[in-house]
């Protein structure tokens, strides 16, 4: 949870602090939350990822997952996926993104996977589904997903 | 026809060479002249070439145009030439001492024998004529004859005087006449000389007068010089010689004066014949032209006639009887006054007076005259007057024409103008015709008037109606007449001078004096005018009012887009909360709240979830009223399965039994489509759930476009008196304990199908089942069209 501590596994990008709570507790029910990075807006995503602005000392490495919010105060979630997606450097270009939501519509939908995301997933209104989805979210992406060897060397 | 006096003139002119030749003998004076054998040689030279001469051109002038008379003269002095010719070779001295006859005796007698031949030739030349006057062409002489006669002479004469010794021929005993002999041949020549003046042609023909005058010194040569030679070359003989050769001259004389006539006479002939050809064909002509007048004057359909100077038909065409019903024998002697009835005549006699008088051709004077059936005919007469060499007036000839026809169609089309007047007259809207050259207004009805003045006839179109001082720049007169003859222009204008607009008709039109002209009906449309600018005006503010709408509407469902979106995002999160926190409430503190609070905790968990699913659902109406149709050819049967099967959890454990027809395919959006299916089945397995076997069961009808699908169950069923509520948002017709849901999903399929141009209704009885049905338009396939087409 800390920018000097040992690189960061997943990056939850969430606004809302409940949410934020709940996804991080289902987490920690996997025994994942010791390496998250939460930040509340898609600014902070992108320096975090570009590690620039308040994250400009942050080891090298990159997360291996980004849990991705799309309502988002100052830069929503669509921008920050463009910007992830668009970005110069290969190892940033080729981060997974998993798109964690409440919104069903079509129009997100498509505008997520058109600029290649991962996963879109939506947040049930159950807290027992939340967590369980979170969850299996974590396990698959940090321990099932094989990334490109780069990586795994930076990491 | 020669006149009596020139037979007299040549009468005296024998008399005075006869006696002139015979007293001149006195003349001659009693000499011993001795001219010798070379000067006699010389004369009888000149004789043979002389008769010679005359020989020839006697044949020519018989073989050109065969007469016994010529044929005697040419032998005659043919043989004479040679007679003469052996005359003088016998007479020559080198060739006297192989004759037996002494020169003395071969002279005389030779010259007899030339002599005496020619004197009896000329004699049958005279029989020639009275034989030939006598029988015509069959009296003609065989030349052949003639030749072998005086062939046959000439041998006789060569052998006798060269071969016998030959009698004395002077003999001085006898008084005054040596040589006696002489007379015979002379007496012979009197005779022929007789015979031609008996005859008589010498008055008219040139060669018998000359052949008169040729016998005349022939005779007196013979009669008179030779006999009283005494002895060989004295002068008598000499003159007597002389006399021989005049003579031949003389004949050589009228023989070139009878070729110089006939070669004249044949000229003459040739022209002659040449004149009569000519007129010959000139007749011929006339006669053709005549006969080629007199057809056409027969065959014409105009009535041909002459009058005389009093007025009297002289001659007329036989089409008359097919103008006026007489026989054209009916109407000679009569006056075109005898066929006009009485009023006719009145009206017309003084113009025809005035014509007899002037003496002038006319032309087309119309006048009326009664056919022998009564009827009236109308004819017009032209003609031109007769007048002969000598200036006097014989009267006119000319034609008439029935018009009768033409003037009853004048008359016709005089009445029909009457009535297009007339009409035009009642139509309350301006019309008027004007001359296209001229621009002249020729005709203006009652309604033009109350426009543009009373007193526009005869005025320029464009000053009266436009107030232009030249045609108009916009005239339509270009539309209507040239290439567009024929043609109805239509158009619009303003008037320049009251502002009215005129809905405006152009046509030419054929008017009295046959000419084309422009027809213009002009329409006043000003009210219809001012309503459609009204109208105009009004659809341009619709048009303003629907566009401020639908920017307004746009708005609006912008709104609702932003404001589903936030639905779907923010006020699910605080339910997540809600949940999220109970649960953790639940899992951390289970120890310190008792079963109630439990329980507590479990409802507001469950509300929570309840209220995520209506706001679901109410989201899911939204986007189907906002969906945007995507129409494809639908596969009903596979969309159905694929539902079906969809619903596999909601049909675990119980026993369905799913029945369908073929689906067949409609036109419509297939996501759409599938909610529907999956509403109404799941809806279907839902209400049922309680039968077993539970049925459900798709029908399908076809009507020419549409297709009807009905889905039966036989679940719980409805209260019929409720169905009006089944499609409305959120309005449940059982309770949430015995069914689960919102009362959105009806809504949902209801909205679909309207936006499909379809419809939907359904049938329920309580207990028994319920069965929805709806209908959709059919997909048309190319294929469908075709086979449409084809049929």
């Amino acid at each position: 949870m800390n920018a000097d501590s040992s690189p960061v596994d997943i990056l939850l990008v969430e606004d809302n602090p409940s949410d934020a709570e709940l996804a991080i507790r289902a987490l920690k029910k996997s025994h994942l939350a010791n390496r998250i990075e939460w930040v509340m807006d898609g600014e902070a995503a992108i320096d975090f990822i570009n590690h620039c602005g308040d994250y400009s000392t942050l080891p090298k490495g990159n997360p291996k997952v980004v849990l991705l919010d799309l309502r988002l105060p100052k830069v929503d979630g669509i921008e920050v996926l463009k910007s992830i997606r668009s970005s110069k450097n290969k190892d940033v270009k080729e981060i997974p993104v998993v798109v964690l939501t409440s919104s069903k519509e079509d129009k997100d939908l498509i505008s997520a996977y058109d600029l290649g995301v991962n996963s879109y997933v939506r947040k049930p209104i159950s807290f027992d589904e939340f967590s369980k989805t979170v969850g299996e979210l974590g396990m698959y992406w940090l321990l099932v997903n094989q990334v490109p060897e780069s990586i795994h060397l930076e990491s | 026809m020669m006149l009596p006096d020139r037979g007299r003139q040549r009468f005296n002119s024998y008399l005075i060479v006869g006696i002139v030749l015979t007293l001149a003998f006195f003349l001659v004076p009693d000499t011993s002249r001795d001219g010798g054998a070379q000067f006699h040689t010389i004369l009888e030279i000149s004789s043979i070439l002389l008769a010679l001469m005359v020989g020839a051109l006697g044949l020519v002038r018989y073989y050109s145009q065969p007469t016994g008379t010529f044929l005697f003269i040419g032998t005659g002095f043919l043989g004479t030439s040679f007679l003469d010719g052996y005359h003088t070779v016998l007479t020559s001295t080198w060739i006297t001492p192989f004759i037996p006859s002494s020169l003395a005796s071969l002279h005389p007698w030779s010259w007899f024998a030339s002599r005496f031949f020619l004197a009896v030739m000329l004699l049958l030349g005279l029989w020639a004529i009275k034989r030939e006057k006598r029988l015509g062409a069959r009296g003609m002489i065989d030349h052949r004859q003639v030749f072998i006669g005086t062939i046959l002479f000439f041998l006789a004469s060569l052998l006798f005087f060269g071969l016998m010794p030959l009698p004395i021929a002077y003999y001085p005993d006898i008084h005054q006449v040596y040589r006696p002999l002489e007379l015979i041949p002379a007496l012979v020549f009197l005779v022929a000389l007789i015979g031609y003046l008996h005859d008589g042609r010498w008055r008219s023909h040139a060669l018998e007068h000359w052949l008169v005058l040729s016998l005349i010194i022939s005779v007196v040569g013979q009669a008179v010089y030779m006999p009283r030679s005494h002895e060989l070359f004295d002068l008598e003989f000499e003159l007597a010689h002389i006399l021989k050769n005049s003579s031949y001259i003389c004949v050589l004389i009228g023989l070139m004066i009878n070729m110089l006539f006939l070669y004249r006479q044949a000229d003459q002939t040739v022209q002659l014949q040449q004149e009569i050809n000519e007129r010959k064909q000139v007749e011929k002509e006339l006669g053709k032209s005549e006969q080629r007048f007199r057809a056409l004057v027969e065959t014409s359909s105009d009535w041909i006639w002459e009058v005389d100077s009093q007025g009297r038909y002289v001659y007329v065409s036989p089409i008359v009887e097919k103008m006026l019903g007489y026989r054209p024998e009916e109407v000679l002697g009569k006056t075109p006054f005898d066929f006009m009835p009485e009023e006719e005549v009145q009206r017309i006699a003084q113009t025809f007076m005035a014509i007899v008088e002037a003496q002038q051709p006319f032309s087309a004077l119309e006048n009326v005259n009664r056919h022998k059936d009564g009827h009236l005919v109308t004819l017009e007469t032209s003609g031109t007057p007769i007048i002969d060499a000598g200036g006097t007036f014989l009267g006119f000839r000319g034609v008439d024409r029935d018009i009768s026809e033409r003037k009853l169609l004048e008359q016709k089309e005089r009445e029909a103008h009457d009535q297009l007047l007339t009409v035009f007259e009642a139509v309350d809207e301006p019309i008027y015709v004007s001359d296209p050259e001229s621009h002249e207004l020729i005709y203006i009805n009652h309604c033009f008037k109350k426009y543009w003045g009373t007193d526009a006839l005869g005025t320029k179109c464009y000053k009266t109606i436009q107030n232009r001082d030249a045609p108009c720049p916009y005239c339509t007169n270009d539309k209507i007449f040239g290439d567009n003859l024929g043609q109805t222009y239509i158009w619009e204008m303003q008037n320049e001078i009251n502002e009215i607009w005129f809905r405006c008709v152009n046509k030419a039109i054929r008017w009295t004096d046959d000419r084309m002209m422009r027809f213009q009906f002009a329409s006043n449309i000003n009210e219809i005018k001012q309503a459609e600018q009204e109208r105009s005006h009004y659809r341009e503010n619709l048009e303003r009012e629907v566009q401020r709408r639908t920017r307004e509407l746009e708005t609006a469902n912008k709104d609702l887009e932003g404001f589903s979106y936030s639905v779907s995002h923010d006020l699910r999160s605080p339910l997540r909360a809600i949940d999220g926190f109970v649960n953790i409430l639940e899992e951390d503190y289970a120890p310190k709240l008792d079963e109630e609070g439990l329980r507590l905790l479990g409802i507001v968990s469950e509300n929570a979830n309840k209220m995520g699913q209506l706001i679901d659902d109410i989201l899911a109406f939204s986007r189907a009223g906002r969906l945007q149709l995507e129409q494809v050819e639908v596969d009903m049967n596979a969309l159905v399965k694929e539902v079906w099967t969809s619903l596999k959890q909601e049909r675990k454990d119980r026993n369905y039994q799913f029945r369908h027809s073929d689906l067949q395919v409609v036109s419509g959006d297939i996501r759409a489509l599938r909610q529907v299916w999956q509403n109404l089945l799941a809806n279907a397995i839902k209400f049922s759930r309680d039968r077993d076997p539970a049925v459900i069961e798709i029908t399908v009808q076809t009507d020419n476009d549409m297709i009807h699908y009905t889905v039966k169950d036989n679940g719980v069923g409805f209260n019929p008196n409720y169905v009006n509520k089944l499609f409305i948002l959120f309005q449940r017709l059982h309770g949430m304990d015995e069914f689960e849901g919102t009362g959105v999903g009806l809504a949902i399929v209801k909205r679909v199908i309207q936006k499909h141009g379809g419809s939907i209704d359904a049938t329920g009885i309580l207990n028994e089942g319920a069965s929805f049905r709806f209908t959709l338009p059919r997909f048309n396939t190319i294929a469908d069209q075709a086979m449409k087409e084809s049929s």
